[in-house]
């Protein structure tokens, strides 16, 4: 009987609920895990990457899971004593030496294994080359004022950064965080990955959170900073592009960008080869398999590991609320931004472009661009912007990863 | 206020240590980080707009050059074929000279506007087409055109 009881308790000590009561910080992350779920599932915020975000982050926080081991990848002395109770010379790890990739690849779980993933910067160029497979460059090339509000839509990138810096954030965690106003999920991570690990989770949850929110954050400022006038205004039908023309965009961009941006590069790089793969037309193949089966499985594995990042001890404090603040900064700057040099180009052309195009210029492809048709459909039910926006939506993606470049080659 | 100032400072500041590395200033991030974006988007732009005139030269001049090919290809043809044959044929009697309709004018059209349209179709085809209808545009799209639109749309 009493060895039962032994047991009983041996078991009951080792199970989480002992790290429940040990530690209760991992029942609200427990809780905000179930939150996003149902933002996921029921509201369907972004489902595909928050869905496994969510469940990652359920995992991290269930304890003695062991299911990632983040002393591993990030440098914090805190962690040390963790780190010399599994036989590891503390005396001699500086910056330098993280990640640890042997401790990951000896002891090492499976998240650990697929953080490496995001550590190393595969899974966004991944996601990109993807992305580049389903993009159709075609109202970008027809309308090259287009690049113009996509450039501008990435102001929110930088007002976020200034906003950060006077919170108090580190130069490179606060252009991690502005990076969130690109309304582009894999450059967040990618760039959060590279300059600011720590915040990883914090940012990935915010960045997406936000682009399922572009419907709702995004119609108030765009009616706000645009008169019914400007609204109501027709474009003119957009020129045919040629399949040559198609063909030669992304090669151009990719040597022009990539000369003057290298650290832009893999984003740049992969986004292009997906375009070219699919507007070549010789290699149906493997454009089917990098815009479906591959970026399935990258989206599983970037969202389980980056939800896997968030724990109680880096999530839950001041700095993720202050992240989910700038991040709307940042999108709101962004959308202005957009739709600021959409009147400017209203006015210098005479009224032939209608401002709304201009909050496209956000990237959330395609979501931005929808928002614009839907904005511009209310007051007058035969325009139809929707190609007209596509022009800055992607124009917004290949602008997001410059401004990305900018800040990983100043920062790193 | 005055630590709000006193943390604006670092805008104007030269450069912040960090990890042993010299960090440029916000404001210096920022500036340096606007104009670049612009400055590739814009070249970006100056690009697109060369390459669509330059494609744009090249189809328009694709009609007369596959039209210049496809005349080579026929007189070549023929030479092969049978030019013996045809040069001892009589020529044909050319067929009689039809006398061009009008072309059907909605009312309210002047003729003045007709002539125009007339003219500058026959100088775009090279007098290989003729006016026969000319009616004022639709405003707006029709119904099937409004449904065909919406349907292609939709999806987005």
């Amino acid at each position: 009987m009493a060895e039962f009881l032994d047991t009983v308790v041996s078991i009951w000590e080792n199970s989480g609920f002992v790290g429940l009561v040990e530690n209760p910080l991992k029942l609200l992350m427990i809780g905000i895990s179930l939150l996003l779920m149902y933002l996921a599932i029921a509201r369907e915020f972004e489902p595909l990457l928050l869905l496994p975000i969510a469940f990652g982050m359920l995992l991290a926080n269930l304890p003695f899971g062991g299911i990632i081991h983040m002393e591993y990848f990030i440098y914090d002395p805190a962690n040390f004593e963790v780190l010399a109770a599994e036989g590891v010379n503390t005396a001699v790890l500086t910056q330098e030496s993280f990640p640890l990739f042997g401790e990951i690849l000896h002891n090492g779980g499976l998240a650990d294994m697929l953080y490496l993933g995001v550590k190393l910067g595969i899974y966004p160029p991944l996601i990109f080359l993807g992305i580049g497979t389903m993009t159709d460059f075609g109202p970008l090339i027809a309308n090259p004022r287009s690049l113009l509000l996509g450039a501008a839509a990435q102001v929110g990138i930088f007002v976020a950064f200034i906003v950060a810096r006077l919170l108090g954030f580190s130069g490179a965690d606060a252009a991690a965080i502005g990076i969130i106003g690109g309304a582009d999920g894999p450059t967040a991570i990618y760039t959060a990955s590279i300059l600011a690990p720590g915040l990883l989770g914090a940012i990935a949850v915010s960045a997406y959170s936000y682009m399922a929110l572009v419907p709702v954050i995004q119609p108030p400022i765009m009616k706000l900073l645009t008169t019914k006038k400007e609204r109501g205004v027709v474009m003119t039908q957009l020129r045919t592009v040629s399949k040559t023309e198609k063909i030669v965009f992304p090669i151009i961009v990719t040597i022009v960008v990539c000369l003057i941006l290298p650290t832009a590069t893999p984003l740049i790089g992969m986004l292009m080869l997906g375009n070219l793969m699919r507007e070549s037309g010789v290699v149906e193949r493997i454009t089917k398999t990098a815009g479906n089966e591959l970026m399935n499985i990258i989206t599983i594995f970037l969202g389980i590991s980056v939800g896997c990042t968030t724990n109680a001890d880096t999530f839950l404090r001041t700095e993720t609320i202050l992240i989910l603040v700038l991040g709307l900064v940042a999108f709101a700057f962004g959308t202005a931004g957009g739709v600021l040099l959409g009147k400017l180009m209203y006015v210098l052309t005479k009224g032939k472009i209608n401002p709304l195009i201009g909050s496209a210029g956000v990237s959330a492809v395609p979501m931005a661009a929808r928002v614009s048709q839907k904005v511009g459909a209310q007051e007058n039910p035969h325009n139809f912007l929707l190609m007209h926006a596509m022009g800055p939506n992607v124009a917004g993606v290949i602008g997001s990863a410059v401004a990305a470049g900018i800040l990983i080659n100043i920062f790193r | 206020m005055g630590l709000l100032v006193l943390r604006l400072l670092p805008l104007y500041g030269a450069a912040a240590a960090a990890g042993g590395k010299q960090e440029p200033g916000t404001a210096v991030v920022v500036i340096t980080g606007v104009a670049l974006v612009f400055a590739i988007l814009v070249l970006l732009t100056v690009i697109l707009v060369i390459e669509g005139k330059v494609f744009g030269a090249i189809d328009r001049r694709r009609p007369q050059r596959e039209a210049k090919k496809a005349e080579k290809a026929a007189i070549k043809a023929a030479k092969k074929a049978g030019l013996a044959q045809v040069a001892v044929q009589p020529p044909a009697a050319p067929p009689p000279a039809q006398q061009p309709l009008p072309p059907q004018v909605e009312p309210g059209i002047p003729p003045e506007v007709v002539a125009v349209i007339a003219a500058a179709v026959t100088a775009a085809s090279g007098g290989a087409y003729t006016l026969r209808a000319v009616s004022a545009a639709k405003k707006g799209r029709g119904q099937w055109g409004l449904a065909g639109v919406i349907s292609s749309t939709e999806p987005f």
